[in-house]
């Protein structure tokens, strides 16, 4: 009750407090939002409940909630048969190669297009303000972009550069760093100008180091963005070599190539979640507070 | 003197211009490529390439609208339509306001602010394609499936899920809402931390109710954010594929096939290019409408 | 700050390097450049792969201008197209004779007539099978490679399990679709296992359904004088056909939990002794014995039950389809591989190496081998005894549970619908997914709606 008496933000502060109804009120938003969390955490432990259930205990009347053993030979041996280093590998590579090319291209244009505006930039920020807000217009023209590159006429399925390119053209993360850029005193750089600096130093040596909190807020969104992708990686890398986890996870429910059970899908869908997880157990209160940083108020 | 430093100045200011330009550009430029390469050539050729009959990607014959009249007059238009329809209007009624209401109440928090952040947001980093894969055994049919286990917990017959046609569609938005709200959450958290404290003091002097506080400092307060993220709520969802694909593959009986999936069916399953693109088109046509809508919208706030 | 650019420099660049090696270029030494798909996955038993090496290794040695590299990649429906519009298929592909249309229509299969010729095969498949593979202008797409008819599969420790035993203890084979329905009600009650699965999706559920649909007299399209296709199958047979599927869920209660099934779901839930009965061909038997862990003496084969037309059961088959991306010289050096894997119309010393060799390794594999081919794609007589005399000597399988089936006693076995045969299945599809969903779906609106979207959206526009 202590504590409510420091209540000074938001709708409600101490005073509000001391009214019977409003205690309940309050009471319940936080029983709500205990409930809400169960929910949040619920699937996930359910993943590593059932990852370790045979396929008869999986599908057993009366269901049981844990498994019988939590036997970690399973874990061995499905991962003798699943090659996860291969699939973490072209993850990562599709994780980092996005993320560079999301912080470096949009960074820049926003950099642009906040300071050194050159003539017409007025016109383009338009345009890319536009283009945030376009739907998509089917998967097929951007496919067969892909497949047969206008100009060099190289097909580039198979090979990373699509993903890393549709993350390099983001506009959203463009107007982000726009905005955040717009904040940084000139006199920065007008100074490093004067020192003979070029754009590009500008850029790198002034502008970045300064922008830590946006390039937190862009990196998580990107990290987080390419982790999850799925469609574009089915269609350009599927079936190849290259294929990240998410690709592995749709492969093994639709049955093609290999043969799991309903508890093996299970475990590797336990596998694929993991290193996420850990991340996030780690970082959590820095990717939450990050997010909370300027740049996400506009 | 004068007139030497004039030119000087003259010299710079060219140099400046040059420096500005030039090299703005030229920064700018591989942005700009990819723009076009990934977000406006497709729009074009999608446009261009719809009035042809396609051979693979080789147009092949002029057809003019006939691709659009069989993608139109296809006996599953409407239908899907309509599902894509049902999508958005789940999707406003539990995915666009459950972010709002818990980002309030996270808000309220005390020192359970962070964890509540940290709990909601967890969602979010498992991958897309995880996600519908537990929902899809959450909702199994028969004993298997987790919303099965609890009836049977309470003593109830197992039920269908996914296969029941009425059910479907808001099943897989609660499956889209759980994955994605978190960061919307987020986004309100910041923006509602912005909200000018001495307002709600005041309001409060003036004798406001809490609701009356929501609706005369919040809202106003949050009205840009709130209409960003439902507009792109709108088309995102609009566009709806991976989902059903999925979850469902767009069934039972058609029952959660919408337009994105259609399209996409069409492209990568039929290879009926040409149709896709068409399809693409309409869809394109119909929502650039509410794109028009948020931008006067975003004008009416900013003036 | 110089850390962060340089890093973010390098990191990108080392990035673009990695991106444009995906796509480097092919150096040429003249050879004869063959990628040959459905090879051995790198997760498989290391033994197999040595033994596809030394294959090769031989092969290169007799055609010293070839030069063979396996690829991974099947035959999958979701990704056929996929790759097929990207230039990427490997030159090789083992697909089903069920989707030819389609293939042949997308022109992503080669013209392999020629190179067929040339090789001595042409003359030597059977006509019927090469129709399958055949445009309208008698072009060939395709190199068969096995055809098979449609049975019923049963679980036999579940039938002993619901005593459902003759007095010399085979099972009791259903021989009407009334007595199946029947059976799977008293293996339900009896072990709580279904009865019966039949799929339900992508396709998989026309396919099926066929076999009862046909057996109850169904007809499904007809072309008109004209040329054009009508479908013509808004009619009781059809309605009764679809009121047993649906029966089957909420009569006897026959069918899985699971309502979402595609055929591999199909193979999985009756291979882990899930489902006591369905329909499927006896080249299934691997997928069951080897991948679901399933005893291989549990399996049995009969011949597809009958209804007041008849028993009618679906050919299909397996077929090997050449990419069109690729030249005339690759497809005959395909040719040439899979004639060294033992694809001839003559079992001489080589291939009769081969043929024990391949059977090794799929008895390694813990898989089946039979002492016959049920259907042989083959012409000549000399060429399929020889077969069985080698086949015999390696077969793992009791041929007792076979005997049914092997007979084709009374069983009329049919061709694939003509017109548009995967959207007709895709059709039926949602009809069976409506009524296995739903207990008051109307069977009358629901056959008059897929009638009307079979013909307006798929006979109407065929070309």
């Amino acid at each position: 009750m202590k504590q409510f008496r420091n209540k000074t933000e938001g709708l409600f502060n101490f005073q509000d407090l001391k009214s019977p109804g409003v205690r309940i009120a309050y009471a319940c938003m936080f029983i709500f939002l205990l409930l809400l969390s169960a929910i949040c955490l619920f699937p996930i432990i359910w993943v590593f409940l059932s990852a370790f259930k045979t396929p008869e205990e999986m599908y057993k009347i009366p269901p049981d909630i844990l498994p019988k053993a939590f036997d970690l030979d399973r874990v061995k041996t499905l991962m003798g048969r699943v090659n996860f280093v291969k699939y973490f590998t072209n993850t990562l590579i599709v994780i980092v190669g996005c993320w560079a090319f999301d912080i470096v291209f949009n960074g820049l244009a926003g950099y642009v297009l906040s300071r050194i505006k050159p003539k017409g930039s007025a016109l383009l920020e338009t345009v890319i303000f536009w283009s945030m807000l376009l739907p998509g217009i089917s998967m097929a023209p951007l496919y067969m972009t892909f497949i047969d590159m206008p100009i060099i006429h190289i097909n580039l399925r198979g090979s990373y550069l699509p993903l890393w390119l549709m993350a390099g053209c983001n506009a959203f993360n463009i107007l982000l760093f726009r905005n955040f850029f717009n904040g940084i005193p000139m006199d920065y750089i007008d100074a490093a100008r004067i020192d003979g600096c070029s754009n590009l130093n500008v850029f790198f040596k002034i502008i970045m180091p300064l922008s830590k909190p946006i390039l937190v807020v862009v990196s998580i969104f990107s990290i987080i963005g390419s982790w999850s992708n799925f469609m574009w990686p089915y269609l350009i890398l599927g079936s190849t070599p290259k294929e990240p986890i998410s690709v592995l996870l749709y492969q093994i429910t639709n049955g093609a190539g290999l043969k799991l059970m309903d508890n093996e899908v299970m475990m590797v869908t336990m596998l694929a979640i993991i290193p996420p997880l850990l991340i996030y157990a780690l970082l959590s209160r820095h990717i939450t507070g990050g997010l909370n940083m300027s740049g996400l108020k506009g | 003197m004068a007139k030497a430093s004039l030119k000087n100045k003259k010299n710079i200011n060219i140099k400046s211009f040059i420096k500005k330009n030039i090299s703005g550009w030229t920064l700018i430029l591989p942005t700009v490529l990819m723009f076009v390469l990934i977000v406006w050539r497709p729009i074009v050729i999608a446009f261009g390439y719809s009035f042809f009959k396609l051979k693979g990607f080789e147009p092949v014959e002029f057809v003019g609208t006939k691709n659009f009249v069989d993608v139109l007059t296809d006996t599953n238009f409407l239908k899907t339509l309509w599902n894509t329809v049902q999508y958005v209007f789940w999707s406003l009624i539990i995915g666009f306001p459950l972010p709002f209401i818990v980002a309030v109440m996270i808000n309220e928090m005390i020192k359970t602010k962070g964890f509540f952040k940290v709990v909601t947001y967890l969602p979010v980093i498992i991958p897309g394609i995880a996600n519908y894969l537990i929902w899809k055994f959450i909702y199994a049919d028969g004993a298997g499936g987790l919303l099965n286990m609890f009836r049977y917990f309470i003593g109830i017959a197992p039920m269908d899920w996914l296969s029941n046609t009425q059910l479907a569609i808001p099943l897989i938005i609660i499956a889209m809402t759980w994955q994605g709200f978190g960061a919307t959450v987020v986004i309100f958290l910041a923006s509602l931390q912005g909200v000018d404290q001495s307002l709600y003091e005041a309001a409060r002097l003036d004798g406001a109710g809490v609701f009356m506080r929501i609706k005369t400092v919040m809202l106003p307060h949050m009205y840009g954010i709130l209409a960003l993220s439902i507009i792109r709520q709108i088309i995102g969802v609009f566009q709806v594929t991976e989902q059903p694909l999925v979850m469902t593959g767009g069934g039972p009986n058609g029952a959660t096939l919408s337009i994105g999936l259609t399209n996409y069916l069409y492209a990568f399953k039929y290879g009926q290019f040409d149709k896709s693109m068409a399809l693409g088109v309409v869809t394109f046509l119909l929502l650039i409408g509410l794109t028009f809508v948020y931008f006067r919208m975003d004008k009416k706030i900013n003036d | 700050m110089m850390k962060m650019k340089s890093m973010l420099c390098s990191v990108l660049a080392a990035s673009m390097l990695l991106g444009i090696a995906g796509c480097g270029t092919k150096k040429d030494d003249g050879k004869i450049k063959v990628e040959i798909g459905n090879w051995a996955a790198e997760t498989a038993d290391p033994a197999v792969i040595e033994k596809l090496d030394k294959e090769v290794a031989e092969f290169e040695k007799l055609h010293p201008d070839i030069e063979i590299k396996g690829n991974a990649f099947g035959y999958d429906t979701k990704t056929f197209n996929v790759m097929a519009s990207s230039g990427q298929l490997p030159e090789t592909l083992d697909t089903f004779f069920t989707e030819m249309d389609q293939i042949i229509k997308s022109g992503y299969a080669a013209d392999v007539t020629d190179a067929l010729k040339e090789n001595g095969l042409f003359d030597q498949l059977n006509p019927d099978v090469l129709e399958i593979a055949s445009d309208k202008n008698g072009r060939v797409f395709g190199f068969p490679k096995e055809a098979y008819a449609i049975g019923l599969v049963i679980n036999k420790k579940l039938f002993k399990e619901a005593g459902l035993v003759e007095a010399n203890g085979t099972p009791k084979i259903p021989q009407t679709y009334a007595e199946l329905a029947e059976y799977s009600k008293i293996i339900k009650e009896k072990t709580g296992k279904a009865g019966f699965v039949l799929p339900t999706t992508e396709n998989g559920g026309g396919w099926v359904f066929m076999n009862i649909a046909w057996s109850k007299g169904v007809e499904f399209e007809e072309q008109q004088s004209d040329g054009s296709w009508k479908a013509v199958f808004d009619t009781p047979q059809f309605k009764e056909a679809i009121q047993y599927v649906k029966d089957m869920k909420w009569k006897y209660d026959a069918l899985p939990d699971n309502k979402v099934i595609n055929i591999e779901e199909q193979r999985k839930i009756f291979g882990i002794g899930q489902a006591a009965m369905t329909l499927a061909s006896p080249d299934i038997v691997n997928t069951l014995v080897s991948k679901y862990g399933m005893n291989k003496d549990d399996v049995y084969f009969a011949r597809v039950p009958g209804d007041s037309a008849g028993r009618y059961a679906q050919m299909g088959g397996g077929i090997t389809i050449f990419s069109a991306a690729n030249t005339d010289k690759q497809h005959d050096a395909a040719i040439k591989w899979l004639m060294f894997k033992g694809r001839t119309p003559v079992i001489d010393k080589d291939t009769e190496a081969m043929l024990r060799s391949n059977f090794e390794t799929t008895i390694s594999d813990g898989g089946v081998v039979f002492p016959k081919e049920f259907f042989t794609v083959w012409l000549s007589e000399e060429r399929n005894k020889k077969y069985e005399e080698i086949a015999a000597e390696y077969a793992n399988v009791d041929m007792a549970n076979y005997e049914d089936y092997a007979g084709f006693k009374d069983v009329t076995l049919r061709p694939e619908e003509s017109a548009c045969c995967q959207q007709l299945y895709a059709v039926l599809d949602g009809v069976i997914q409506a009524v296995i969903t739903d207990k008051d779906a109307n069977i009358d609106s629901l056959t008059k709606t897929a009638v009307n979207d079979f013909q307006k959206n798929h006979l109407d526009k065929m070309n």
